[in-house]
């Protein structure tokens, strides 16, 4: 018998044996299953939360990453394919029930848990049934994720999530379907649910060359995060590097990153960031209010933070985020 | 029509009834959100390793 996953937009109808598009959700005999759950294909307890990029949550910590193989997208510039456009049967992993991921986070003492590095989503069960623990244990929870869910199953899942970091890619729909065998409009709406959810919000762009490095797409989607997230939301501008089927495209300037950061504070964002590249100011938190540095990064390490209970120490201004 | 008639189209149509929704129950597919635990892991399971170095990933 076909089952139906209605957990993404693609609402894959999977026969007898097969999986759907994100190769992890199976249906055997059918009942759909979800056969990454509990099987890690990478962990890490020594990840900053600074690589996620997650800059205004509990900067300067390290948080416990892990990921299965698997992903709903296919995004042909994917940084990570050789786990995410893998199949299980084809994949290594180990043994990691919700029970022992708790464990371990305890044990490194690590305030929270991101799922991260494929997509969280597909591996939906594993990481709703992880949350749970996690915030019993007073663990938070960090998602990383293309966003690309459908509404019901989103707003389940975040009533136990702290902080998500979204991939706004582009503001073109041609770009979501012919670079991520996607749609926008999804993507848009789980960042609003979450923002209406009182999750913690960041979001980042792939700036990639000749595909959406455009100043009107930049303006456009720094315009839509303002308008719909409100201008306190991070924002992160990241650079391309070729890889997988994008081998052909030239890595992204830092004169391009650093137009992109001027023109979302020009649009009234208060937080922009640039990743993927060495940035003095592109890496560093300011006051929106007296321009003063408040937390100052090199790479993923914070030189320093002068918050002060989540204020900047000089204007008072209170700075939108998770601080502690 | 004769009552022998009348009686034939009645129980068709009545099977027909019955029969087209369980037909069209089967045909479509049942929609899952929530999906099952699986039975084992279908690829290689490793020891867990380097779980105290930064990953590799992006992310």
């Amino acid at each position: 018998m076909k089952v139906q996953c209605e957990l993404c937009p693609k609402r894959c109808v999977v026969g007898p044996g097969q999986s759907g598009e994100c190769r992890v959700r199976v249906n055997l005999d059918g009942v759909l299953r979800s056969v990454v759950y509990g099987f890690p294909c990478s962990m890490s307890v020594d990840d900053p939360v600074e690589k996620k990029p997650v800059f205004h949550f509990l900067p300067g910590t390290k948080i416990l990453s892990l990921a299965t193989v698997g992903c709903n997208l296919h995004c042909k510039n994917c940084q990570n394919w050789e786990i995410s456009q893998t199949n299980p049967e084809d994949s290594r992993a180990f043994a990691c029930p919700p029970e022992k991921v708790i464990a371990l986070a305890q044990q490194y003492r690590r305030p929270s848990i991101a799922f991260t590095y494929t997509e969280p989503i597909v591996y939906y069960e594993y990481t709703f049934d992880t949350a749970i623990l996690a915030r019993e244990s007073g663990i938070r929870n960090v998602l990383v994720t293309a966003g690309y869910v459908n509404e019901g199953p989103w707003r389940r899942l975040l009533q136990y999530v702290d902080a998500v970091r979204i991939d706004l890619k582009s503001m073109s729909e041609a770009f979501y379907r012919d670079v991520c065998s996607a749609t926008l409009k999804p993507v848009q709406n789980a960042l609003v649910v979450a923002k209406s959810m009182g999750v913690h919000v960041e979001v980042i762009n792939l700036v990639i060359p000749t595909l959406n490095d455009k100043p009107e797409d930049l303006r456009n989607l720094s315009r839509w995060v303002a308008a719909n997230l409100g201008r306190e939301t991070p924002v992160h501008f990241s650079g391309f590097s070729p890889t997988y089927q994008m081998r052909h495209l030239p890595p992204t300037s830092l004169e391009t990153l650093e137009a992109a950061r001027d023109i979302a504070i020009s649009e009234g964002l208060e937080y922009v960031y640039i990743g993927n590249r060495q940035s003095e100011k592109g890496e560093n938190t300011y006051c929106p209010k007296c321009r003063k540095l408040l937390i100052q990064r090199v790479g993923y390490t914070v030189m320093q933070n002068r918050l002060a209970d989540g204020r900047c120490p000089d204007c008072g201004r209170a700075i939108h985020g998770v601080w502690k | 029509m004769t009552r022998r008639e009348f009686m034939a189209k009645a129980s068709s149509f009545s099977a027909l009834c019955v029969g087209l929704p369980q037909i069209a129950r089967r045909v479509a597919p049942r929609g899952v959100v929530r999906a099952a635990k699986p039975f084992k892991y279908s690829g290689r399971i490793v020891p867990m390793r380097d779980i105290h170095t930064e990953s590799k990933w992006s992310g």
